[in-house]
């Protein structure tokens, strides 16, 4: 599709059961850097799945997710972020007892230091790290807007806070691919319009960003490529207007 | 706090734990004081696992009676003195829990409260029917206790209560800095993050296990140290240091002053060490009903206070400090 940029993501013939339920049959796409593709599809037709078996939360049955080229089926969820693809979760997931900001903090803690008695010790390096993702932290908690209530604890945010802060975390590392599943479900009209905007502006500044809704017209606008799912089998992908006025995509969402 | 103000407190009570037994009249008292430094390293140990990655060793005791064990039947033909022996029994202690930890941890929180409980009481099983090894129900009768060598006399034999709880003191101190230097740091905020969701942990590169590992052999190890210290102390090892009584006053303790919180925990130590011999004196309590007791307060706690006691000074201490404002959430 876009043959002068290289795919960072590549998902192959991904093939997900569940105690005889087929979650996810046959499904290959490839997602290019910079680009904002949109995984849509009806309730249960296997998107959340996909994210759970991209990001090692879900044991692949069948096919392979290459990353940078690189194999990434079944790795252990923690080895998959830390290789730089970033999630967030459909059931919005905060820590509850942690400040926002500290909640920020976890976010990059294993990046930036793997040695245990370093951290232990609290070593000078270590309080320079800690001091600058607090200012990354802060920028980012400033631009969703959570900046002032930074020494709040998480259970205490609204639900559209939450998914913000959610939202802000996964930047947190800078990675390199970032997946959103309906980062704006749930949350009022003003917000979700905020949301989308934030996504966009993130795209625009060359972040690769895989979305997940099931609200077609809300990623119309914002989508460069559109893949839909349907139980589990991928019915359509390629540019929002095609996707639009594709036959199967029609009778899958309006049954016509 | 400011870090100042705080080294000055950790001072005053280092002073304070150095003049006790200096006023103590008796053996007894001693003895009292004693109990409840070991209480205390035994709550901190329980609570780097429980109270910081929630999860719920029930068999924490297995590592202080196996450890007192080891320092029993395995560091005098090693022909090792009384920091050896503490030594050999953490590392003992780390490398069972390591061991132990990988198999444990594969399973569910709640499997893993019960799979350590059955260790336990497998453990005391063992202690009691391997005869050749332990003695059994005679126990491992006279660990030899420690030696110290001080310039210009001989070597002199630790016999005297008021020296040991100054061999315990340093163990206490390493036992605060470790907990305090795990729970403060980083791997402190990887800790909280694997205990209040471990999903979203992984997501961000945390590996849950590791952490849960850390914790449980850190836990071990002091706890192990403690064993050791006991067996030198007593001079005597039996199957009841492995018992499931101990794991119920672990909880009460932790839960009552509140897990997580080095403070509430300390606090929980020190007045269920103390309590009990106030009570002696003002009226006779029979030791079975202490144990109701104990279970009645606990149940009353975690009902009406489910953050312990500790919680109750963090509210005081909030009040001191005047209430700090925070911002209110802005609706979104
Ligand atoms: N852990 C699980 N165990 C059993 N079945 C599951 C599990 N997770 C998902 N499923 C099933 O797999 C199918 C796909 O579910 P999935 O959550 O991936 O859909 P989705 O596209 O994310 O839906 P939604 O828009 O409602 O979020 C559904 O039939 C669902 O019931
Ligand atoms: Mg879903």
């Amino acid at each position: 599709m876009q043959p002068e940029r290289p795919p960072v993501l590549q998902i192959q013939n991904l093939t997900k059961h569940f105690l005889g339920v087929t979650a996810l049959q046959d499904v290959s796409f490839e997602l290019y850097e910079g680009e904002l593709l949109s995984l849509i599809g009806p309730n249960g037709s296997g998107k959340t799945t996909l994210f759970n078996c991209v990001t090692g939360f879900l044991k692949i049955d069948g096919g392979r997710v290459l990353f940078k080229g690189e194999d990434i089926s079944n790795l252990r969820p923690d080895k998959i972020a830390l290789k730089g693809i970033r999630r967030t979760f459909q059931d919005v997931r905060t820590f509850p007892e942690m400040t926002v900001l500290e909640n920020m903090l976890a976010a990059v803690q294993q990046h930036q230091e793997e040695n245990l008695i370093a951290r232990m010790l609290g070593t000078s390096r270590i309080h320079h790290l800690e001091h600058t993702a607090t200012e990354r932290a802060r920028e980012l908690l400033d631009m969703v807007g959570l900046d002032n209530v930074r020494h709040l604890e998480a259970r205490h945010l609204s639900y559209g806070q939450r998914k913000l802060l959610e939202f802000a975390t996964v930047l947190m590392p800078d990675p390199d691919v970032i997946m959103l599943d309906e980062p704006a479900a749930g949350v009022s009209g003003e917000m979700v319009t905020h949301m989308m905007n934030h996504i966009l502006n993130l795209n625009r500044q060359g972040k690769t960003i895989l979305l997940v809704e099931h609200n077609m017209r809300l990623v119309m606008d914002i989508s460069q490529r559109i893949v839909v799912l349907d139980y589990g089998r991928k019915i359509a992908d390629g540019l929002p207007r095609d996707v639009r006025m594709d036959e199967k995509v029609r009778e899958a969402y309006f049954g016509h | 706090m400011k870090r100042g103000v705080q080294i000055v407190l950790w001072l005053l009570v280092a002073g304070f734990l150095v003049i006790l037994p200096q006023l103590a009249t008796t053996n007894y008292l001693v003895n009292v004081m004693i109990t409840t430094v070991m209480w205390i390293i035994f709550a901190l140990s329980f609570d780097l696992s429980a109270g910081h990655v929630g999860a719920v060793s029930l068999g924490h005791p297995v590592f202080y009676g196996v450890g007192a064990y080891v320092t029993a039947l395995v560091a005098p033909s090693l022909g090792l003195d009384f920091i050896g022996s503490l030594l050999l029994s953490a590392f003992a202690m780390g490398l069972l829990a390591l061991v132990s930890g990988i198999a444990f941890f594969r399973i569910s929180e709640v499997s893993f409260a019960i799979g350590t409980l059955g260790a336990l009481i497998i453990a005391q099983l063992l202690a009691n029917n391997a005869y050749d090894i332990t003695g059994g129900p005679m126990c491992t009768q006279n660990v030899p206790r420690p030696v110290l060598h001080i310039p210009g006399s001989g070597p002199v034999t630790v016999v005297e209560p008021v020296h040991y709880y100054y061999l315990l003191l340093p163990l206490l101190g390493l036992a605060i800095l470790i907990y305090w230097r795990l729970t403060q740091s980083r791997i402190g905020r990887a800790f909280a993050a694997v205990r209040q969701d471990e999903v979203r942990a992984s997501a961000m590169g945390i590996y849950p296990k590791r952490y849960k590992l850390l914790a449980f052999i850190a836990g071990a190890a002091i706890i192990g140290a403690l064993g050791s210290f006991q067996a030198q102390y007593i001079t005597v090892v039996c199957p009841s240091e492995l018992t499931i009584s101990y794991t119920l006053n672990l909880l009460i303790i932790v839960f009552v002053g509140g897990a997580g919180s080095m403070r509430g925990v300390i606090l929980g130590a020190v007045l269920f060490s103390l309590l009990p011999r106030l009570l002696e004196i003002v009226t006779d309590v029979p030791p079975a009903w202490q144990q109701l007791i104990y279970g009645l307060i606990l149940l009353i706690v975690i009902r009406f206070l489910p953050e312990g006691l500790d919680s109750l000074i963090e509210r005081a201490l909030q009040r001191l400090r005047g209430t700090r404002t925070e911002a209110k959430p802005d609706a979104a």
